[in-house]
């Protein structure tokens, strides 16, 4: 055996196929030339059988792969060695590559028929396809569903809010008329029952204005970059009087949102705020900072706080903590930002704590602008450009 | 005009309708007021039949949303009748709606108004009608 290996290119043994039998040039050279050919081919396919592997990593049997670049790589190489033999008779070299391609070829046959009940169950891709079409359909016609559903909400809320708010203006008028033509005849009672009439009559008037806001909330889809330090600067311009009231903002960083929903956000909760305070001025702090992909802002004031058990029903629609009749409101104010801010993946919650003072945690998304829509590139740059600001009103 | 102020009130609610009276007895200038409560009601009283014609000149405050001819369509006649066409219309309507005012000015009103509830605001109302029929020169015969 060891002689064999020895002696693998020892030609001396045996005749150049040439000089072994009668053959013609035309069938001997039919032989060398569909020999190389092959070899050629059999050379070029596991090229490519590597290039494709290597270009598609995701490849589902990469073992698959190597064996037959392997086997047919070696076969090549038998038909190379069958074409040399007509000239340089290298019989024993011929004899290791065949019994080499032999044991490759055994071992992708043993490894196909291991994978094959594998391979039968991956869906074809025309399956794939016509799968992910149907279901595709059937996404579009759900969303047309919606996009349906809502428009006869809006409708609904719209013409509910109008149509409801006109008999309320009729209601206002006669009573303002009642106590301007027969105030003095009057007893005291009955004007303060026109008044209480009055009240009630601006509480549902504002009631209906929110319930349409409520229905709308999440809606705006519009975003843009969002500078909330300006923002939450104009806010206070516009609801907070000269003296009433002390905001200050920190660190409020530039997001990607749409502008509306955030002015709801800020207008409520500093609004709430200076409503709900018992003292002289309200001192409002309001801070903000990044953590992992999330603006979050945190909302404090100094007023009577809230019992950490209520925590969860100031955000119920409709619900109060004072009766109406001291402080008024419709009740939805949270409820509306809630869901506003919900509805742009962020969310808003009231920090526990007893005693004095209510601080609520605003968290948003700090949507990544594609650098088609320009804008922020990531979120340290959100970072570089949060401002502070302050501001005694 | 130192005349008084000629108004032609179409307008299908009462209470609204007597926001607009109340309003225009607190201006100076004395007023008379001829409601209607639709278009078609106001074209018969515009036009005449068994009732003599409202006199000219006159100002029309149209409401939008009445039953049976809607504010547009009156105007639409109006302006379809050569013996009305050249009146001045002031469009007084809840409804903020974009196409429901670009429909009032392509029909040549003279202005669009929102209706509130608030006094303040009718009584201003009145005092501006008031100082345009005193400035404006109004149309007292209409030859078609």
């Amino acid at each position: 055996m060891l002689d064999f290996f020895r002696n693998l290119l020892d030609t001396s043994d045996f005749p150049a196929r040439w000089n072994c039998g009668n053959w013609t040039a035309g069938h001997g050279w039919v032989h060398i030339v569909a020999d190389l050919i092959t070899f050629g081919a059999y050379f070029a396919i596991p090229i490519c059988i590597v290039v494709y592997k290597r270009r598609r990593p995701d490849v589902t049997f990469p073992v698959l792969f190597y064996l037959f670049g392997a086997f047919i790589l070696s076969c090549g190489l038998v038909h190379l060695i069958e074409a040399g033999i007509f000239w340089v008779p290298v019989y024993r070299l011929s004899a290791v590559f065949k019994v080499m391609t032999a044991v490759v070829s055994i071992g992708t046959v043993i490894a196909l028929v291991r994978l094959l009940p594998k391979a039968l169950d991956i869906p074809g891709v025309a399956t794939l396809n016509s799968q992910l079409q149907k279901e595709n359909a059937a996404r579009a016609l759900v969303e047309e569903e919606l996009r349906a559903r809502n428009e006869d909400l809006d409708e609904f809320a719209y013409i509910a809010s109008h149509d409801l708010k006109s008999p309320l203006r009729g209601i206002q008028s006669l009573a303002q008329w009642i106590a301007e033509d027969a105030g003095e005849a009057l007893p005291p009672q009955s004007m303060q029952h026109l008044e209480k009439l009055q009240g009630r009559a601006l509480r549902m008037q504002r009631l209906l204005e929110d319930l349409l806001l409520y229905s709308r909330a999440g809606r705006d889809t519009e975003s843009e970059e969002l500078d909330l330090g300006a923002l939450c600067a104009g806010v206070v311009e516009l609801t907070v009087q000269e003296g009433s009231a002390r905001v200050q903002w920190h660190a409020l960083p530039t997001i990607w949102a749409p502008r509306a929903p955030l002015e709801l956000v800020f207008r409520n909760l500093i609004g709430n705020a200076i409503k709900h305070h018992d003292g002289e001025i309200p001192d409002i702090q309001i801070r903000g900072h990044l953590e992992a992909g999330f603006a979050v802002i945190e909302f404090a004031d100094d007023g009577p706080g809230i019992e950490p058990e209520y925590e969860e029903r100031i955000f119920a629609l409709f619900q109060t903590l004072r009766p109406r009749d001291e402080v008024e409101g419709s009740g939805m104010g949270l409820a509306v930002v809630r869901k506003a801010l919900n509805a742009l993946g962020g969310s808003i919650r009231l920090l526990s704590k007893e005693g004095r003072g209510a601080t609520f945690r605003v968290q948003l998304p700090v949507r990544q602008a594609t650098r088609e829509e320009g804008g922020l590139a990531n979120a340290e740059q959100c970072l570089e450009t949060a401002r502070e600001g302050e501001r005694a009103v | 005009m130192q005349e008084p102020i000629r108004i032609i009130l179409i307008e299908d609610d009462d209470i609204d309708a007597e926001s607009i009276e109340r309003a225009f007895q607190s201006v100076p200038l004395p007023s008379t007021i001829h409601r209607f409560r639709n278009g078609e009601e106001a074209l018969r009283g515009l036009r005449g039949g068994e009732a003599p014609a409202v006199t000219r000149p006159y100002l029309i405050l149209l409401d939008l949303a009445m039953p049976r001819m809607n504010g547009v369509e009156f105007l639409e006649e109006l302006r379809g009748d050569p013996h009305l066409s050249k009146s001045v219309v002031f469009v007084i309507t809840t409804s903020e709606n974009e196409q429901d005012v670009a429909a009032a000015y392509q029909r040549h009103v003279a202005g669009y108004i929102l209706k509130t509830n608030q006094a303040p605001n009718s009584t201003q109302l009145a005092e501006m009608l008031s100082s345009y029929w005193r400035h404006v020169e109004l149309l007292r015969e209409v030859h078609p």
